[in-house]
């Protein structure tokens, strides 16, 4: 179960990129958060950015052609 | 245009797709995200296909196998050319490679970037403002009667240049690691797509060459011949344009076999930037006379002054925007 989601199907970059930064970084510390998006490049830069900031990737949830749901928990302060 | 010619400049498009589509390939990325989130893994692809194709275009053209054309260095042209191309690649959310490979997977706010590009060609080229491309282009810089180069400009062999660069990037590159291999989408590793990238610019040479057009893999020339057909039907068609079109289907071919295949569209607003800023990125291109494949892939491989001038001026046009459109809203926000 997640605490909040975002919708970025559509989204051109790198706009997945800095909504996801955006929520992430005004999640309580610890909480989930369900990114939607359909673009590949967006799916690497958005896990390689959460990892490198240091909030954790939770999964990766395949859901059909070029569409995924990447659920990202904030990192404790 | 011969069968030859056709099948070739199909085949190096066909491939170019391909591995545009698995490697994610997008210099608007690569430029943009090392300032904007300090990753430097699509730069580093640019990197590795910038001196692979260098390397190789060096040796070839050295040992007399390939003629070469350099890009002219009209300084003015390159340098407002370039900035608008950078500005306009990040409003249309792509650089000119990266909006061809995503028609082909499907993605509307590229279609209408690639139409905006189209027309921005055009409008330069011979439309209202191709006085300013004149007027721009009009001071061109020879070196001892040559276009100029970084080896004449410096005065030395251009074999000690054109192998010096790759043999220090790619030392760079090799010290920095190869990173972490498994990408979320199941696309190509930066190493993988950017030596790939590299081979093919020097197949598009190769291919090119051999039918009388003596330059590698670029976007804007062979952009604008369609768009001229379209407009006012007249056919210049060769090479290139066939490759842009082998380009698109590949990239649909590699969605397609790897599920990547979707039509996905942005909101109104979004999908007006992309049309808006392709307008833009076709405009400096046109009066650049090449984008970050024409320039910053190619133009770079004979190492054409011009070329260079003009890939630190897209760099700078992509940060400025970068900044104006993302890094500082995000600053003002985490205050």
């Amino acid at each position: 179960m997640v605490d909040t989601q975002l919708d970025m199907r559509g989204e051109i970059c790198p706009y997945p990129l800095v909504e996801s930064k955006k929520a992430v970084e005004e999640l309580d510390p610890g909480t989930t958060i369900e990114v939607l998006i359909d673009y590949p490049l967006a799916l690497d830069n958005v896990t390689r950015w959460a990892q490198s900031a240091g909030h954790e990737v939770v999964e990766t949830r395949d859901l059909g052609p070029s569409e995924w749901a990447l659920v990202l928990r904030s990192k404790k302060k | 245009m011969g069968g030859f010619e056709l099948t070739s400049g199909l085949a190096v498009g066909l491939a170019f797709g391909y591995a545009l589509q698995r490697g994610r390939f997008c210099v608007n990325t690569g430029f943009r995200d090392i300032l904007m989130v300090k990753d430097s893994t699509m730069f580093r692809a640019w990197a590795l296909a910038v001196i692979v194709q260098m390397a190789g275009v060096t040796i070839l053209s050295g040992l007399d196998l390939m003629p070469i054309t350099v890009p002219p260095f009209w300084w003015a042209a390159n340098i407002s050319g370039g900035l608008m191309f950078g500005v306009g690649m990040v409003l249309a959310g792509g650089c000119s490679s990266g909006t061809c490979y995503r028609v082909g997977e499907g993605m509307a706010g590229s279609l209408l970037a690639l139409v905006g590009f189209g027309l921005g060609i055009l409008l330069a080229d011979r439309g209202a403002l191709q006085p300013l491309q004149d007027v721009l282009r009009s001071n061109v810089i020879f070196v001892g009667g040559e276009q100029a180069t970084l080896a004449n400009v410096i005065g030395i062999n251009p074999l000690w240049v054109g192998l010096g660069i790759p043999v220090a990037v790619g030392f760079w590159l090799w010290r920095g690691g190869a990173g972490n291999r498994q990408y979320a989408s199941g696309g190509w590793a930066w190493h993988i797509s950017g030596f790939t990238l590299g081979a093919i610019g020097i197949a598009a040479w190769l291919s090119s060459s051999s039918v009388g057009r003596e330059f590698g893999l670029s976007m804007t020339g062979p952009i604008r011949t369609w768009f001229v057909l379209a407009l006012s039907g007249e056919n210049y068609l060769d090479w290139g344009s066939v490759m842009i079109a082998g380009l698109i289907v590949g990239s649909f071919v590699a969605a397609w076999a790897h599920k990547e295949l979707r039509w996905r569209a942005p909101r109104g607003s979004r999908m007006l930037q992309a049309g808006g800023g392709g307008i833009i990125m076709g405009v400096g291109a046109q009066i650049a006379g090449g984008c970050n494949i024409g320039h910053s892939m190619t133009g770079m491989s004979v190492l054409s002054l011009g070329s260079v001038v003009t890939t630190f001026s897209i760099l700078l046009g992509a940060w400025l925007m970068a900044y104006i459109l993302f890094i500082r809203p995000m600053a003002a926000q985490s205050v």
